[in-house]
């Protein structure tokens, strides 16, 4: 054999060569490459081993969503009521109802809802996967799953992601509802124990009405959207950072709360480009569309 | 026939801030069907690190290896390709269950998985009958944190076995069993070993176990890996890591 010939690439191969390696070792390329082996796997579940996998999915739904109800529907109490309390002392005299229902809006469908229910669904469950994963990790269970010839990213991390996004959605749209109906008790009750001050009457028709008058339609495009991508985030975080424990014990709590930290980052950023995506879809008029 | 061959496995472990630390140094064997091989050595030889390449769990950096006379792509060796294409099982030092599924479920995972066709009844019938032969067929309904090691290492083959390997990877199977378990644990092996015509390949450092069974046995001493010896060959063998793992065992004929 002669020497080794050398391959010649191109200046700009090898430029896309190289972001295409550092965009793979990045933290979002990872998420990204582990969020959509996942969806591809979903994709392509062998139809006759649906059984096992969708038992997988419906665990991760309870676990990640059903499980969390008690404290996701307590901080939708209180933030119905502190909206409306908060509200209620800077109230105007006319409009009422309309008021409080775009405020609701606003506050609570728009903006705190998805996030608010993220960041518990973060807290809760995305650390809850994350520290069950790394476990894994350390038992050598994943090595286990990978010699029984089963894959993890099948077996693992699709049905958390699925599952999470499912879980993430319903909770959300179980977030704004309590937050909604919370607030308007709220409101009811404090203009019953002080009629002086609040001289009007609040009805649960013209309070719904005006939340619903409130509401773009690209609102209901965003009350699906925000939470899945949300949970997507929330979960992706949760399996890489769950998967990149070694077998080592002491990563375990530094994995749990990395997932965490970065889900919540990651929340935030998504929210800032989905908001302004919104609003650059009012402003030019793609609102209409939808 | 030979079942699994490697030539010249090299592998280092490269940990950020060390020293690149060189486990396996040209290692090479070749081992018969339904032979039963033992690799042993003192404790951090690297005898772990041999079965996980051989897994698919870790990839060598150089060398070749071969599961019933197919070489395995060394670009494409991992744990899932080698469990799918050679049936290659393995069993972890540690067991390894699956934390949250029962005994039965644990054993019925791979069968689940690789034969959806399958009736729960057939399903059913085949994972007691692999229950019965480890005798654990009473732990069925519990979970793995409730039970004491040497029933996890039989529920650990019988999930192995569920898989129909050709060939069996064992990581330490007797260590931290009393003389009873280990005794009814190695003869559990050997019916395996018949029934099936599976291959066998365990690390240990009991070397009893060679006599017991039959076996071969490969050194493995600083990244080198000796020829393998039966039981009267070792007892005579001079390098001084030989005589002290069989001096520590108390092997020696009085
Ligand atoms: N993941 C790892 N990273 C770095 N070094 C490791 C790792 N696993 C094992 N080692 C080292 O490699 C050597 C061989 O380990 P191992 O294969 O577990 O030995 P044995 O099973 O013979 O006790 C030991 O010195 C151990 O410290
Ligand atoms: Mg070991």
């Amino acid at each position: 054999m002669g020497p080794e010939q050398k391959e010649y690439y191109s200046i700009p191969a090898r430029i896309l060569f190289w972001m295409g390696a550092i965009w793979l070792r990045s933290l979002p390329g990872k998420l990204s490459t582990l969020f959509f082996k996942a969806i591809f796997a979903f994709f392509t579940i062998d139809t006759r081993r649906f059984r096992t996998e969708f038992r997988q999915i419906i665990l991760q739904i309870y676990f990640t969503g059903i499980e969390a109800f008690p404290l996701v529907g307590m901080v939708a109490v209180l933030l119905g009521s502190l909206t409306i309390i908060q509200a209620m002392t800077v109230m105007p005299k006319v409009g009422f109802g309309d008021f409080f229902g775009n405020l609701m809006v606003i506050v609570i469908i728009r903006e705190l809802g998805p996030v608010l229910t993220a960041f518990l669904i973060a807290g809760r469950s995305g650390a809850g996967l994350a520290a069950y994963i790394a476990n894994m990790k350390v038992e050598s269970e994943v090595d286990a799953l990978e010699t029984m010839g089963i894959d993890p990213i099948k077996y693992l991390v699709m049905p958390a992601l699925i599952g999470g996004m499912f879980a993430m959605l319903i909770m959300s749209v179980m977030f704004s509802t309590v937050a909604i109906v919370v607030g308007f008790l709220v409101a009811k009750s404090i203009i019953f124990l002080l009629p002086n001050v609040f001289e009007m009457k609040l009805m649960w028709g013209h309070y719904l009405e005006s939340i619903l008058l409130g509401l773009r339609r690209m609102d209901f495009l965003m009350l699906v959207v925000k939470p899945v991508i949300f949970g997507g985030i929330i979960t992706a975080n949760a399996c890489l950072f769950g998967m990149s424990v070694k077998n080592d014990v002491r990563e375990v709590p530094k994995a749990t709360s990395k997932s965490v930290v970065f889900s919540f980052t990651f929340v935030v950023l998504a929210d800032l480009l989905l908001s302004m995506f919104y609003w650059i879809g009012y402003l030019s008029g793609i609102n209409s569309l939808f | 026939m030979e079942s699994v061959t490697f030539k010249n496995l090299s592998f280092a472990y490269h940990e950020f801030g060390h020293e690149p630390r060189t486990v396996l140094d040209n290692a090479s064997l070749v081992v018969n069907q339904m032979e039963i091989v033992c690799i042993a050595g003192q404790s951090g030889q690297g005898k772990s690190t041999l079965l996980r390449i051989l897994a698919g769990l870790a990839q060598p950096r150089s060398g070749q290896i071969f599961y019933s006379g197919i070489q395995s792509n060394l670009h494409t060796h991992t744990a899932l390709n080698v469990a799918l294409e050679h049936k290659v099982a393995f069993v972890f030092q540690n067991s390894a269950l699956i934390s949250n599924l029962r005994v039965f479920d644990n054993v019925a995972l791979p069968i689940r998985y690789h034969q959806p066709h399958r009736t729960d009844e057939s399903i059913r019938e085949q994972v007691n009958g692999l229950l019965a032969s480890m005798m654990v067929e009473e732990y069925s309904g519990h979970f793995p944190y409730a039970l004491s090691a040497g029933v996890l290492r039989r529920v650990a083959i019988a999930r192995a076995l569920a898989m129909e390997p050709r060939i069996l990877l064992m990581d330490e199977p007797t260590t931290g069993l009393d003389t009873k378990s280990r005794r009814s644990l190695l003869a559990l092996i050997d019916n395996q070993r018949y029934l099936r015509h599976a291959t066998i390949i365990m690390v240990t450092h009991d070397l009893p176990i060679a006599k017991d069974l039959d076996a071969r046995v490969c050194f493995l001493h600083k990244g080198k890996l000796s020829d393998p010896m039966r039981h009267d060959e070792f007892l005579l063998a001079q390098e001084e890591h030989i005589r002290e793992l069989v001096e520590e065992m108390d092997l020696r004929p009085t």
